[in-house]
């Protein structure tokens, strides 16, 4: 896939076409709702409506299901932010300081904060896409399984700074996270493991139930027993001043490259990127001491690196016919309902196909921000819904997002018991986000460990002996050094996580 | 356990027996044909990581003497509240399948609007039928996911 | 009261799970049926499905519903299909070896092989060994020497999930040449791409629709079938290299142990037509998939014979749960 003006200005002729705008829109529209909707991702969203598109001719289709993926990207903060529900794993960093900015009334400026974020990502990261495809294409293969490894360990080493003080809560946290998604069959081998006699344990527990047990139905109990009426009474200001803009603009920027360069790799999804994208601005700000209480920084990070992951993601899609994420998978089976090729074939012999694609994405992000800072007002209304009406119908959707994953009633079971978790984590001071992360986490981490001492026959040493990998296990005992060593110098309890060092 | 100090005591501890637990139960993983990674190593690494910061939890909060702040627990409403709720959730998983989810989704949402704020009866009643048939409408009919339909309603020839 | 109350319901719902799967006997089918998809969107079994879902809608006269069941290498959709309802209402789609090596291997794994129901076996997928378009070898016996020149061991390959027809491919071919080549497993067919694009394994072996999906990309040095596939010419097979090799992946459906034979004829008919519909044998074709049109009684009698096939050679290779 090589650029060339001719095929673009092909491209946009086709994606203007009254038929693929409005399909385009539709996508956007039917995207944000996946996206708000806690359980239902972009990968079971655009399954499930993929039979439906049948009548439609393949670019259309195609632009509609694309729209669907990035449509989430915008979705998913806005419950995260409003009630701190977020709507999928990749917006977990986003409720940090999102909902901690909506309880001071500025639930208005976090949303459109995000819508901005979200589109300055999103198009740099289709300007890259565009113009330098072929190039990029290689970075997606430079990752062997050792890289993997080395990456995925590295971002483990983010809940240090996920957790401030709180190290030693942090780690069980992260360690309890990681252990839920062992449970089950081994994905390679089939060896059941940690099933403790029970047969259901089998099936594994998917960290989506996990998810939406943590944060939404803990904070539905958080919320019942104070018999608080409504989440907030404030709505304040919609629009964010010019202040919030300058100061999230960097961390938009930076964000962007971040999730677009990450989101190259196969298999590194958006739930990963936010949480580094997260981390660094976190470390780059001269007063990290804001975030976790409402830095306007941390909703525009996560929130730029996941539009931009999924921008990334079509360059090694389009350049090898490889998907990075589920989502993509989904999408490129659906190629093949209308006849299409899979895989490089597809974007050397379809290139108006591919082409029009694009172009429909350039329009979609307009289509979106367009769609989104109107509804600001709407959104931040949320959380003035009294709660008696509110809490069910957060636990509705929850019910029914969980089910639909695997049609299994034991996910809905272990969604509910997560839930409890969830709300003695929160009484006694252990952070959520790093046991999200690690169950992100933890499957590729240990697929990759084992593929790596197979290429190795046997020896760890091969993490440090290729480069990549190299540095960042390097890095990432930096990292743990450093929290080990701010964990001994503190004297102070283990309690908050909102007071970091 | 009404202050972080005496609870961090005793989940460190609870934690603590949770990661020998699990250290145990990766010992007994089969291990079957020899591979480069063994099946158990990753379990027995977090049971061993699990249990030495619960330990460390328990024993730094032992010896931390300073400023101990009180958890915010429930009063007895609010705890009776949490319980009626989670009651609610459990019998809307459990009764799920015989009686469907347009039906089953109909009673919880009213039942626990109702519950939260009894002088609601309207509200609770219109939120649940609205529900019940987004349930149906979207989900089940035009979305065609396979929840259970319930006995009831397949009986009157509605099944998707 | 209570008693009474709890009596009342459990025979109400009893009632009605009976009367619906009579109902169901009489003229099936009645309404929309459920098929389910074991492993991730975008593999092989996936793309099948979708390949079927218009012309099974045809031919079934009822909608068809594709949903994914993902876990434990498809065992978590196994072993909830055996717990399904037999009414026909639900079918999943099931593959050879998975199904017969997972019991085998694991002791337990939640089903056993006998217990999925065989309605029909639609398509083959043979190994294919290939390697980067510039690696230094063309043929397999080049290939073969030089990992013979190498360290044992050192040589990887790649390939999708452990206890596969890509897995005892690797296994086969070591045990004819003697070889030690060490088989590297990824969690899909797409995830190990990006393995041998990048250099990572040395070679892969994965399933004929790559011959297609990546002909300017790989080279092709073998594939274990009985001979070369039309929509493939230029691949040989093991067999005519001097490699008495053939292995595979095949791709069927199956419903719950006990659905009535009735029912399962309607399913089996309904997927014949299917396969045989023009438009669906192009795309098969187009695809790099090989046909195959195996009602219930052949189908079970595949997978007989491939379980005393598997049991030797497991045996073998020191894998099977003592």
């Amino acid at each position: 896939m090589s650029f060339s003006f001719d095929h673009l200005f092909q491209g946009f002729v086709t994606a203007l076409s009254l038929q693929n705008l409005m399909w385009a829109l539709i996508g956007c529209f039917i995207g944000t709702l996946v996206g708000v909707l806690p359980g239902i991702g972009p990968a079971s969203g655009i399954a499930i409506l993929l039979p439906l598109t049948t009548v439609l001719p393949p670019t259309s289709a195609i632009i509609m299901m694309a729209a669907i993926y990035y449509g989430a990207m915008y979705g998913g903060s806005t419950t995260a932010i409003v009630v701190n529900i977020p709507g999928e794993a990749s917006s977990v960093p986003t409720a940090i300081d999102g909902y901690e900015m909506a309880k001071q009334g500025r639930a208005g400026p976090a949303l459109a904060i995000c819508a901005i974020s979200s589109f300055v990502a999103g198009t740099l990261g289709l300007i890259g896409l565009t113009f330098f495809a072929p190039l990029l294409a290689d970075v997606a293969v430079v990752f062997g399984p050792p890289e993997y490894f080395a990456l995925m360990f590295m971002a483990l080493t983010l809940i240090i700074s996920l957790s401030g003080r709180a190290l030693l809560k942090g780690v069980i946290s992260m360690a309890i996270g990681l252990t839920t998604s062992l449970i089950g069959q081994d994905p390679l081998t089939g060896a059941a493991r940690l099933t403790f006699g029970f047969p259901q344990l089998l099936a594994g527990v998917d960290f989506i139930s996990v998810i939406v047990g943590l944060f939404a139905i803990s904070e539905v109990m958080i919320n019942v027993e104070s018999r608080i009426s409504a989440i907030s009474q404030k709505i304040g200001n919609w629009m964010p001043t010019w202040a919030d803009i300058k100061q999230s603009f960097p961390a938009m920027v930076r964000s962007s490259g971040i999730g677009f360069f990450l989101g190259l790799l196969p298999g590194v999804t958006p739930s990963v990127t936010t949480f580094v994208a997260y981390d660094v601005e976190k470390r780059m700000s001269k007063t990290p001491e804001r975030f976790g209480k409402g830095a306007i920084e941390g909703v525009a990070a996560p929130e730029g690196a996941n539009n931009a992951t999924s921008t990334a993601g079509f360059v090694p899609l389009f350049s090898f016919g490889i998907p990075t994420a589920p989502s993509m998978a989904v999408l490129l089976g659906g190629l093949m309902m209308y006849g299409l090729q899979p895989g490089p074939m597809l974007f050397k012999e379809n290139p108006e196909f591919v082409w029009a694609i694009i172009a429909s994405m350039y329009i979609g992000n307009i289509m979106l921000i367009i769609l989104n800072l109107p509804l600001v007002g709407m959104w931040a209304r949320i959380c003035v819904i009294p709660f008696y009406i509110l809490g069910p119908m957060i636990v509705f959707f929850s019910v029914l997002g969980t089910y639909s994953v695997r049609f299994l009633a034991f996910d809905v079971w272990v969604m509910t018991l997560f839930g409890v978790i969830g709300y003695f984590m929160r009484k006694f001071g252990y952070p959520i986000a790093p046991m999200v992360l690690a169950a992100v986490v933890t499957q590729m981490m240990e697929t990759s460990l084992g593929q790596s001492m197979l290429m190795s026959q046997g020896s760890l040493l091969i993490l440090l002996k290729r480069p990549i990998s190299a540095v960042f296990m390097i890095l990432a005992f930096l990292s743990i050094g450093r929290g080990i060593w701010i964990q001994m110098r503190t004297k102070a309890p283990e309690i908050a996580i909102e007071e970091t060092d | 356990m009404k202050t972080i100090r005496q609870a961090d005591i005793i989940v460190g501890c609870f934690l603590a027996l949770l990661g020998l637990f699990i250290v145990y139960a990766a010992s007994n993983i089969r291990i079957g044909v020899e591979r480069a990674l063994s099946p158990r190593f990753f379990p027995s690494v977090l049971g061993y990581t699990i249990l030495v910061c619960g330990a460390g939890l328990a024993l730094k909060s032992w010896r931390f003497k300073g400023e101990d702040p009180a958890i915010q627990w429930p009063d007895r409403q609010g705890l009776r509240t949490i319980v009626a709720c989670l009651a609610l959730l459990s019998a809307y998983i459990f009764l799920m399948k015989p009686l469907g989810l347009p039906i089953v989704t109909f009673l919880y949402v009213t039942a626990n609007i109702w519950y939260l704020r009894p002088e609601k009866k309207s509200v609770a009643i219109l939120s649940g039928i609205a529900l019940g048939i987004i349930s149906y409408v979207v989900f089940i009919h035009y979305l065609q996911l396979s929840f259970p339909v319930g006995f009831l309603l397949e009986r009157l020839g509605l099944e998707g | 009261m209570k008693k009474f109350a709890v009596a009342l319901t459990v025979s109400l719902v009893a009632c009605a799970f009976v009367l619906a799967s009579v109902a169901g006997a009489a003229e099936f089918p009645r309404k929309r049926v459920t098929y389910n998809i074991c492993f991730n969107p975008g593999g092989e079994s996936d793309i099948t499905a979708r390949l079927q879902e218009q012309t099974l809608k045809k031919y079934l006269g009822q909608d068809v519903s594709i949903q994914y069941k993902i876990g434990g290498g498809g065992a978590v959709c196994w072993a909830e299909l055996t717990k399904t309802a037999p009414d026909g209402y639900t079918i999943a789609g099931h593959n050879l070896p998975h199904t017969i090596l997972q019991p085998m291997e694991m002791g337990d794994a939640g089903y056993k092989t006998l217990d999925l129901k065989q309605v029909y076996m639609f398509e083959i997928t043979p190994n294919v060994l290939m390697v980067r378009k510039d690696a230094p070898y063309n043929t397999l016996k080049e290939f073969l020497d030089y990992a013979k020149s190498k360290p044992a061991g050192s040589i990887t390959v790649g390939g999708s999930a452990t206890s596969s027809a890509n897995d005892l491919g690797v296994a086969m071919l070591n045990r004819a040449t003697g070889l030690k080549l060490t088989y590297v497993p990824f969690t899909g067919t797409g995830a190990a791409v990006p393995a041998l694009l990048g250099g990572h394994v040395s070679a892969l072996m994965s399933y004929s629709p790559m011959c297609i999906q990546y002909k300017d990309k790989f080279k092709f040095l073998g594939m274990m079938s009985e001979k070369r596939m039309k929509v493939t010419p230029d691949v040989p097979t093991f067999k005519e290299q001097g490699y008495d090799l053939v292995e595979g992946a095949y791709r069927g459906v199956a419903a719950p142990p006990g659905t009535p034979d009735a029912i399962v004829k309607v399913l089996a008919d309904a997927f014949d037509k299917t396969m045989r519909d023009p438009e669906v044998q192009k795309r098969m074709d187009q695809y790099g998939f090989e046909t195959l049109y195996m009602g219930p009684a052949e189908s079970l009698a595949l997978v007989k014979k491939k379980t005393a096939e598997y049991e030797v050679i497991m045996k073998e290779l020191n894998r099977v749960k003592k």
